[in-house]
């Protein structure tokens, strides 16, 4: 067991330097985003050659790509590393962005775990009638549906149109919960359809799946109730690979899946900042944010496994 | 952003069992695993008029040249802003001179049936082409995610040792990064300075790009799958009888675990192209897939939710369109999944 | 100067004397318009920095020329009356020596920063080279003219030598490596502000330092919003001088990203003022609504322009460049960017000196005859790619300009760009762009801020260039641009400019087409007859000058 999660440690660790690796290189191998440009980028319109040649030297992009890279590293992980545009701490600002970030995830995935099981049993005991027609075609749309479409439509209508909420951007739980609240209504909504469809379709047919293993009709010769079966042995087991998936797409989503609706929604959060980064070819808020990001998923990742092998001894001897 | 089994649980479903056809009271026929599930997928009313919705939908957008020239007589990237165009026996402006500058919306005319967008461009046609570019995009990209999953996952389950741990990781490193945060680092490289590597050279506006990028991000989602199948299925008799008969490794990969992926990839491979798509759609309407003026349905959203108030139907139709074709491979790819798997008794009718 | 985000640079060269004429008196304080209260200003994308030393956008500059004046101050008033110079923190303008390259100045007395320290001529010194240590994109504005700044700005140790300061008596002295007939402008914008001079060189937007103005920044929330409150120690000895200007008693300023909701913001009065235009989508409501109200549009100091680079095919050739001109359309570039331009065909704008009407040379739009020239050049089917940035609603426009030339029998592709990168992407000379968007914003009202710094074909090298025309053959052109240049403005020169402005038509080195024309938009609260802070060469608009009903 321990061997496993030691393993997992050092897959881990290997990512996230791949990945910093690759992150470095994007900004560093395409002509668009080179360090030429970057340079470009920081010296401004009316620099001249002389004026370029301080930047290159003043950020440090006259050294070999190795020792760029190595600073770049060093700097993340200490803290200091500063934007190229507007010269703010990338730390400080992924941790500024946290809060909304994390409330429009914790909340969407409150929302989308509770209606995603509750629609997937739904769906799944009244199978083939007509709770499970309108629960299906429902969860079809839902997984069909671009959300960025969504949202856009979702903010004008329901923010402009008619003033039913207000029209984007976050507010502090600790300053003004109910605004936070109403604020996030509208981004939860927008982020919990994909996830509601997808993951209540998955229960349905993890359970009817499981209804027809040979432990269920076990336990209904048993004499057990119908409901205490349904709960007490289905349920349980239907959830398993929902619980796995919940946690890689929490990971994902916390990572920076939700950027889309956080940029709809102004709320200001990492996913938006990272995309906004991504635009104007910041390269060390894109390092910070997809290495925090990455770190998240990768976590999670481990987590779920490590977990499912303790839980499931099966996987943790084939392994 | 759809199902991704963690890489340790292979998803095997086994061929269909000879004779589960016999449950209409026939008699019992030897029929293959393949005709069996594809009567199953005929009997499925629902896929199947799925499948003709979007087969229709593909067929629409494929003859975007005939609409542009016979009806509409203009192509996609025609401005038309100081003109004015008839309309139900009335002179209309495509887009009305200032302060107001709206443009004209959908009515019953050969020209500009769905309206006109921002520089007066035929919303119908550049909704036809642009349906081309996106269903372009999602295709290929799903080919090419397809193709480099497949070999990957054979080489690793195959192989074992290093080159499982040089596949996995790889897996693991692509879908570690935040997907469509790769997505738009990479479209946005390229997209301004294109791809020259080598023999490749491909320039910063062209389709290929949002392909090859969504193509390779994608990768794990199928990869894993298929090397946990692989695993697990080679360690199956008739792999060893292969083995024992002589057979090269490529021979065994191609020759007998291929087909048995078959049924694998085919189920995902419905789910790959609906995944695409809106991946494309949503690259493309944060700017970093493709380009305008080239249009598709993602960036028609983009340009068209800066006039919601004035041209709603600018961001609807192509939205529409969208979750329309998406839907229709989702529903077909379920009938699919159904019709290839015999142990889900109960199927929606 | 270049509006997607950035200042331009003012031009370098021979000496020209400035003939300034301050009017004192009028123009400290508004007579009308009540004072007291606070507003709320809605700002788009987050200003580049809080520090005087650094920014360099007009989000930035709004509010920083309310808190950061300099030497020289630029009078708080509309139009041309607000294009003028006179005495900030200096009691006079500076004495310029006969060779044009000392610069003398003397502090006004009882003067202080807002957290009451007195301001001493150190401060000023300390200012500059917080711009040449921060590697500031100010630095391009000519900083780098002043002996021992370019030394300074190597090493960042032992200051500039070429600035002498005595804090006793307040004299400041600045030798320039060459004259510079901007300087004196230099000297007014926020680059060179005096902060005090312990202040760290480095970017200070989280804790703005102290300055002399009429306001302070206060509560900066990166992102998100800022203040400015009255300046509670504002100094006695600026009491009615041109810095003195400043109405209300609060501004809050928020971050709304998206422009749609700040226009149903300022309609429902849950904010003041907008900062940028109202969208496309809202522009024909607001203007139907509230034109005359609550909104009104000005026309800026500037020129809109597809550039066409003179170096590189199919565009080397007259003819092509004449048949551009032909064949772009004012209606419906205008329509484009709905309705937020006026018609303009000259390089130079109504309101800078040595404008003259003059004739279209170019009527149009003439699409047949345009197609004619392309043929009789032989340039049919020649590929062009044109270049834009992202910023709305610059994509709509290139698109439309990329439709014409395939119209007229090129065959273009567009490209976008960030509009970050894009000024710097176009001014690389290896790149041979061949034709796209541009524009330019006055920085000054001199016709050298247009002609010679956009079109002079001596100023064409190898990065960082403004003259995208490239017409670096063109050496007649360039002698008679250098000489005019070097003279003071007379009426004379005056004729001798719009001759200059001509020849440029003729020789069709742009595609001119419009100037932009900016809104202000207020709410009801918002004295919107007597105060409207509007039209003001430095910044756009003059928070100073905002006043509640």
């Amino acid at each position: 067991m321990a061997r496993f999660a030691v393993r997992r440690l050092i897959n881990m660790a290997f990512v996230l330097f791949a990945i910093s690796v690759v992150t470095f290189l994007i900004f560093y191998v395409f002509p668009g985003t080179d360090t030429k440009a970057q340079v470009q980028r920081i010296a401004g319109r009316s620099s001249n050659d002389a004026t370029r040649a301080q930047v290159k030297k003043d950020y440090g992009f006259d050294r070999p790509v190795y020792v760029q890279y190595a600073r770049l590293v060093e700097k993340t992980a200490n803290g200091s590393l500063v934007s190229y545009s507007n010269q703010t701490n990338v730390r400080d600002e992924i941790v500024r962005g946290i809060p909304a970030t994390a409330s429009l995830v914790i909340g969407a995935a409150v929302i989308w775990t509770f209606f995603g099981v509750l629609f997937g049993v739904l769906s799944a005991v009244y199978v083939g009638r007509w709770p499970d027609r309108v629960l299906t075609v429902l969860s079809m749309i839902g997984i069909s549906l671009p959300v960025f479409w969504v949202g856009a439509l979702l903010l004008y209508y329901l923010t402009d149109r008619i003033q039913l909420f207000p029209p984007g951007g976050y507010v502090r739980l600790t300053e003004d919960p109910w605004g936070w609240f109403t604020h996030l209504i509208l981004p939860w909504f927008t982020l919990s359809i994909l996830f509601i469809g997808f993951y209540s379709r998955l229960l349905r047919s993890n359970i009817l799946d499981t209804i027809n293993e040979d432990y269920v009709r076990t336990a209904r010769a048993k004499g057990l109730s119908e409901r205490r079966v349904l709960v007490r042995h289905v349920l349980r087991n239907a959830l398993i690979p929902i619980v796995t998936l919940f946690g890689l797409d929490f990971g994902a989503a916390i990572g920076g899946g939700a950027i889309l609706t956080e940029s709809i929604f102004s709320l200001q959060g990492v996913g938006q900042y990272a995309a906004q980064s991504v635009g104007s070819l910041d390269l060390p808020p894109v390092m910070g944010t997809t290495l925090y990001a990455a770190f998240f998923i990768v976590l999670l990742s481990a987590v779920v496994d490590i977990a499912y092998a303790y839980l499931d001894p099966r996987i943790r001897l084939n392994a | 952003m759809a199902p991704e089994p963690s890489a340790e649980f292979a998803f095997e479903p086994s061929p269909a069992l000879p004779g589960v056809a016999g449950t209409e009271g026939r008699p019992i026929e030897g029929i293959g695993p393949w005709q069996a599930a594809w009567r199953r997928l005929r009997r499925n009313r629902i896929a199947m008029a799925s499948l003709v919705v979007f087969a229709a939908i593909v067929a629409c957008c494929v003859a975007a040249p005939l609409w542009a020239d016979q009806v509409a007589h203009v192509g996609p990237e025609e401005n038309n802003l100081t003109g004015k165009f008839e309309r139900g026996g009335k002179q209309l402006y495509v887009v009305t001179p200032p302060p107001q500058t709206k443009p004209v919306g959908p009515g019953w005319s050969g020209r500009y049936l769905l309206g006109a967008d921002k520089n007066g461009r035929d919303e119908m046609v550049r909704l036809l082409y642009g349906g081309r570019n996106s269903l372009f995009v999602g295709f290929v990209s799903a080919l090419i995610t397809t193709v480099i999953a497949v070999v990957l996952g054979l080489a690793g389950g195959y192989f074992r040792g290093r080159t499982d741990l040089v596949v996995r990781t790889t897996f693991d490193v692509i879908w570690s990064f935040p997907v469509l945060l790769l997505g738009i680092a990479l479209g946005t490289a390229l997209a301004i300075g294109g791809l020259h590597l080598g023999p490749i050279d491909i320039q910063g506006g062209s389709l290929w790009i949002p392909t090859l990028v969504i193509g390779v991000i994608y990768v794990p989602y199928l990869g894993r799958p298929i090397r946990g199948q692989v695993l697990s299925l080679r360690e199956k008799e008739f792999v060893e009888a292969a083995v024992a008969q002589g057979n090269g490794a490529l021979r065994i990969m191609f020759g007998e675990l291929l087909p048995n992926l078959a049924s694998t990839i085919l189920v995902f491979g419905t789910l790959i192209v609906a995944n695409n798509i809106l991946t494309e759609a949503a690259l493309s309407f944060l700017g970093a897939g493709v380009q305008l003026p080239t249009p598709s349905w993602g960036n028609m959203i983009g340009e068209g939710v800066n006039l919601l108030s004035t041209a709603p139907h600018l961001t609807i139709v192509p939205g529409l369109a969208i979750t329309l074709t998406v839907l229709a491979l989702n529903v077909f790819g379920d009938g699919l999944r159904d019709a290839l798997d015999p142990r889900a008794k109960v199927r929606l009718r | 100067m270049p509006r997607t985000g950035t200042l331009g640079r003012a031009a370098t060269g021979a000496a020209i004397a400035l003939l300034v004429t301050g009017v004192l008196g009028a123009c400290g304080s508004s007579s009308t318009g009540r004072s007291g209260g606070n507003i709320t200003i809605l700002q788009t994308n987050f200003p580049d920095f809080l520090d005087p030393a650094l920014s360099y956008t007009v989000d930035g500059w709004e509010p920083l020329t309310q808190v950061y004046p300099g030497l020289v101050a630029f009078v708080h008033a509309p139009g041309a009356a607000g294009a003028k110079v006179q005495p900030g923190l200096a009691d006079a303008l500076p004495r310029i020596s006969s060779d044009g390259k000392t610069y003398t100045l003397r502090l006004r007395k009882q003067i202080n920063f807002s957290d009451g320290t007195p301001i001493k001529a150190s401060d000023f010194k300390h200012s500059i080279e917080r711009v040449l240590a921060t590697d500031s994109q100010g630095v391009g504005l000519g900083y780098t003219n002043i002996v021992g700044a370019e030394q300074f700005g190597k090493t960042k140790k032992g200051g500039i030598s070429g600035i002498v300061v005595n804090d006793a008596t307040g004299d400041i002295t600045m030798h320039l490596v060459k004259p510079r007939g901007s300087f004196t402008y230099e000297l007014a914008i926020p680059f060179a502000a005096p902060v005090p001079a312990a202040t760290p060189s480095k970017n200070q937007t989280q804790h703005p330092p102290p300055g002399a103005g009429r306001y302070v920044i206060k509560n900066v929330e990166q992102g998100r919003s800022y203040t400015l409150a009255r300046n509670p120690h504002f100094s006695p000895g600026l009491k009615g001088t041109a810095i003195d200007v400043g109405k209300v008693n609060g501004i809050n300023v928020k971050i709304n990203g998206s422009i749609t909701t700040q226009v149903t913001q300022i309609a429902n009065n849950q904010a003041d003022f907008m900062i940028d235009n109202p969208t496309a989508d809202r522009a024909g409501e607001v203007r139907s609504k509230y034109t005359g109200k609550r909104y009104r549009e000005f026309a800026t100091t500037s020129t809109f322009y597809m550039f066409m680079n003179s170096e590189a095919p199919p565009f080397d050739k007259l003819a092509v460049r004449q048949a551009v001109n032909w064949a772009l359309d004012f209606d419906a570039l205008n329509r484009t960017q709905a309705g937020f331009l006026a018609k303009q065909h000259g390089i130079l704008p109504p309101q800078i000196a040595g404008y003259a009407p003059s004739p279209d040379l170019y009527p149009g739009p003439n699409l047949q005859k345009a197609q004619q020239l392309i043929a009789q050049a032989g340039a049919k089917g020649a590929q062009v790619t044109v270049w834009g940035d992202d910023k709305d609603p610059t994509p709509q426009t290139m698109a439309y300009y990329t439709d014409l030339l395939n119209k007229i029998g090129l065959k273009a592709k567009l490209k976008t760009i960030a509009a970050d990168t894009y000024f710097t992407t176009i001014g690389d000379r290896s790149l041979k762009a061949q034709t796209g968007f541009a524009d330019w914003f006055e920085d000054y009202p001199h016709p050298a801020d247009f002609i010679d710094v956009l079109l002079n074909p001596s100023k064409v090298v190898a990065t960082g260039n403004n003259n995208y025309s490239y017409n670096a053959s063109d050496t007649g052109y360039a002698n008679r641009i250098n000489a005019v240049a070097a003279k003071p403005l007379t009426s004379q020169t005056e004729k001798e400019w719009a001759a200059l402005d001509r020849y440029a038509q003729q020789q069709a080195y742009w595609g001119i087409y419009a100037t932009r024309k900016q809104s202000t938009f207020f709410s009801d609260r918002m004295d919107f007859q007597n105060c409207k802070g509007d039209d003001w060469p430095l910044a756009t608009h003059d928070w100073g000058r905002f006043c509640l009903k």
